[in-house]
């Protein structure tokens, strides 16, 4: 038992569908979520007794998921990821209401995003991470999460209003 | 509060989440309430959000992994169980050993208590004293990182994944909770130290290593806090490392 009223089985039982979903986000993959899912409760379960507050245990596991598909990824060819550097901070007004969003759709405009910013905006829709969480779980200022959440949720919501990616959702080049 | 500041406080409002704090809330709502065009922005803000969250919650999960994580979790186990009876095994066996020898040994060879060698051994110089440890253990003359030696409370040997690795633990004690550092020496012979991941993190320690392939070994500070700055030398400490 790591720590009181967290033993290896409840800590499964508590956050498996959580960690799924997060890798499945991350990596676009079924296969790739579910054998980085085993990896992460793998390297948890051996670090148990590190966890200290039972409170932390969820944050405590996505960042031994995002640091495992980190290393996954750190090897493999980077693919091709739309730089969004030049995007404003700050959103426009969505042009109009978004009656509803195809999930494969988006997972197709994630895969498009470097990690840099698909982690920040996964974890601010799907676990509704605070900015602070956010910023804690990457290791980065607050004011650098709350820039790369706003220039990811504009080019999402730009490229989900249209098919396939247009000009206007490819902003030019530059570091993120 | 004017149109420009709302639409900077929505385009940063975290539905659900309390990111623009009490009164930043307070003052949006308020100039939401008296300014149709700024709520219409707000909603449609609103429904974007909500739309783009249930799409990223859209995701299905397989029915068996829960089982086949507690599958993972009993086969780990088993292993761990079967490594911790061979190590109780191998300690019990080392006891019997050195309790035998050292019945032996330490009868003829037990110094007096000396009150005063040991008050000397804590006045020593810091530097000279770490200088000395590391030379004894044919380690770097020189730590990784310019850490403040006045930091250092020990210096020695830990077992850590069966091999005993010499270690200096400095510790601050300057902030809300006592910060601790330390700085493992493992040697090639010891570890495989090829392909090791450069920096590891857990909920209140983090790990990094450096390299010194001249002597063949690893130097893995674990720590807790963000970084290494509560355990360096400050620009107008004397002794350096």
């Amino acid at each position: 038992m790591g720590v009181e009223g967290v033993g290896p089985a409840e800590l499964i039982d508590a956050h498996y569908e959580a960690i799924y979903r997060y890798a499945y986000r991350l990596s676009g993959s079924a296969a790739d979520a579910e054998d980085l899912t085993q990896e992460a409760f793998g390297k948890a379960l051996g670090r148990l007794p590190q966890l200290r507050d039972p409170e932390r245990a969820k944050a405590w596991l996505f960042r031994i998921l995002r640091n495992a598909y980190l290393h996954k990824v750190r090897d493999e060819k980077r693919h091709r990821v739309v730089p969004l550097d030049a995007v404003g901070d700050l959103a426009g007004r969505p042009a109009d209401e978004v009656p509803a969003v195809d999930p494969a759709e988006l997972q197709k405009a994630l895969d498009e995003l470097d990690e840099v910013f698909r982690t920040p905006i996964i974890l601010y829709y799907f676990e509704d991470f605070s900015y602070r969480a956010i910023a804690e779980q990457m290791d980065l200022p607050i004011g650098t999460v709350m820039s790369r959440l706003a220039r990811a949720k504009t080019y999402l919501r730009t490229r989900l209003q249209a098919p396939e990616p247009q000009a206007d959702a490819r902003p030019p080049e530059g570091k993120p | 509060m004017n149109c420009h500041t709302a639409a900077y406080l929505l385009a940063l409002r975290h539905p659900g989440i309390d990111d623009l704090g009490p009164e930043g809330t307070a003052d949006l709502d308020r100039h939401l309430a008296g300014c149709p065009g700024c709520a219409a922005e707000s909603r449609a803000r609103l429904a974007a959000d909500a739309a783009l969250a249930r799409a990223m919650k859209a995701v299905p999960v397989p029915p068996g992994l829960k089982a086949k994580l507690h599958r993972d979790l009993a086969a780990r186990r088993a292993v761990a169980s079967r490594r911790r009876f061979s190590l109780r095994l191998a300690a019990a066996a080392s006891v019997l050993l050195a309790v035998g020898l050292g019945f032996g040994v330490a009868a003829v060879r037990r110094p007096p208590l000396d009150l005063d060698a040991w008050v000397s051994a804590a006045e020593q110089d810091p530097d000279a004293a770490t200088r000395a440890w590391l030379a004894e253990n044919d380690l770097p003359d020189a730590l990784p990182e310019p850490f403040d030696l006045n930091l250092l409370v020990s210096r020695g040997t830990e077992r850590v994944q069966g091999r005993d690795v010499p270690v200096m633990v400095f510790c601050d004690g300057r902030g809300p909770q006592l910060g601790t550092a330390k700085v493992y020496y493992c040697r090639d012979d010891q570890f495989v130290t090829a392909g090791a991941a450069a920096d590891a993190q857990a909920s209140y320690f983090k790990a990094v290593t450096y390299r010194d392939d001249r002597r063949r070994l690893s130097i893995v500070v674990v720590h807790t806090g963000t970084d290494l700055k509560p355990f360096l030398r400050k620009p107008n400490r004397t002794i350096a490392a």
